[in-house]
């Protein structure tokens, strides 16, 4: 159990207020803790896109029951790393388009991936959701480690999808980290 | 043309832009829940202050935390903000980051490749002040 503490768990439905919250959360209980601010700073900065990113990305319409708009936010402070894991309900068409894009994305090299940020920041595309796609970099380059996902399918139509993100901590980071889970 | 304000949440940030004196902060945190209905207003204000603007013009940004769809319309407006200068208004940027938080720094570094505004980045102490 000392291995790994849950420092922030929710589950539900989320709106612009539920988010709020959420951030409130991990921002108090990362204040109480002596981790850098650089630390601090990117795990709320890597949340912020994945709370928003489950908030526009779900199975909208596709299954009646009203459990389809939760969604799933746990934190753990493991040995080295903080781990952020997300879940939500998303179409199956979304989850291979989401997978395919991370994929991709991971094998970057950090310069190709910030080049790759630039070029679609300068070109001014935006999603139905406003995003075009830099929610997905940022947390790469936030998190500074590739992001793992998988899936559990729901039937044909839909799956519930996983983000596995790691935020290496340095030796420092951990043995001050360790107050934020007591 | 009046001033624009707009008081901050706990996700939007606060915006005023003075188009008298050409002077235009944005601070707090930009988190907006639908990024296109709060900058909307704000382009269409730079849009019609584009018309007759004052001889000098700085966006300033204080921002503590932004999502990645606010940083599109910040470039928008910066771009906005481009073709004012070409209107013989001296256009400029600050972009002020916490002296901790080197991500907001590489942000503004990021937008000084994308601009073509003069944009000076300056490390300072936010406090309690940004919203």
């Amino acid at each position: 159990m000392r291995s790994s503490r849950l420092v922030m768990s929710y589950t539900g439905p989320l709106n612009g207020e539920l988010i709020t919250a959420c951030l409130q959360l991990v921002h108090a209980r990362l204040e109480l803790s002596p981790l850098s601010v650089k630390r601090k700073k990117n795990i709320v900065n890597i949340l912020i896109e994945c709370l928003q990113n489950m908030q526009y990305h779900h199975a909208q319409n596709l299954l009646t029951e009203a459990d389809l708009n939760e969604c799933c936010v746990l934190m753990f402070l493991n040995k080295n790393s903080v781990l952020l894991e997300c879940g939500n309900y998303v179409s199956v068409n979304q989850a291979n388009q989401f997978s395919t894009r991370l994929r991709e994305l991971n094998e970057m090299p950090a310069e190709d991936l910030h080049r790759r940020y630039l070029d679609t920041l300068d070109s001014g595309a935006l999603s139905d959701q406003g995003g075009a796609g830099l929610g997905i970099m940022r947390m790469i380059k936030e998190a500074g480690h590739p992001i793992t996902y998988s899936q559990e399918p729901v039937n044909n139509q839909c799956t519930f999808f996983w983000l596995h993100i790691k935020v290496p901590l340095a030796e420092k980071d951990y043995a001050m980290a360790e107050s934020v889970a007591s | 043309m009046e001033k624009m304000h707009i008081q901050s949440t706990a996700t939007t940030p606060r915006i005023d832009f003075n188009p008298e004196t050409g002077e235009f902060e944005i601070s707090g945190k930009s988190l907006p829940e639908n990024s296109y209905d709060f900058f909307q207003p704000l382009h269409d204000f730079v849009e019609k202050y584009s018309v007759q603007p004052a001889p000098q013009t700085h966006l300033i940004f204080k921002l503590e935390y932004f999502n990645t769809s606010s940083t599109s319309h910040f470039l928008k407006l910066m771009k906005r903000l481009e073709r004012v200068s070409e209107k013989g208004s001296n256009a400029s940027v600050t972009w002020y980051y916490d002296s901790d938080d080197d991500d907001m720094r590489d942000a503004g570094e990021d937008f000084k490749l994308l601009s073509r505004l003069p944009i000076e980045i300056i490390a300072t102490s936010f406090g309690d002040n940004t919203n």
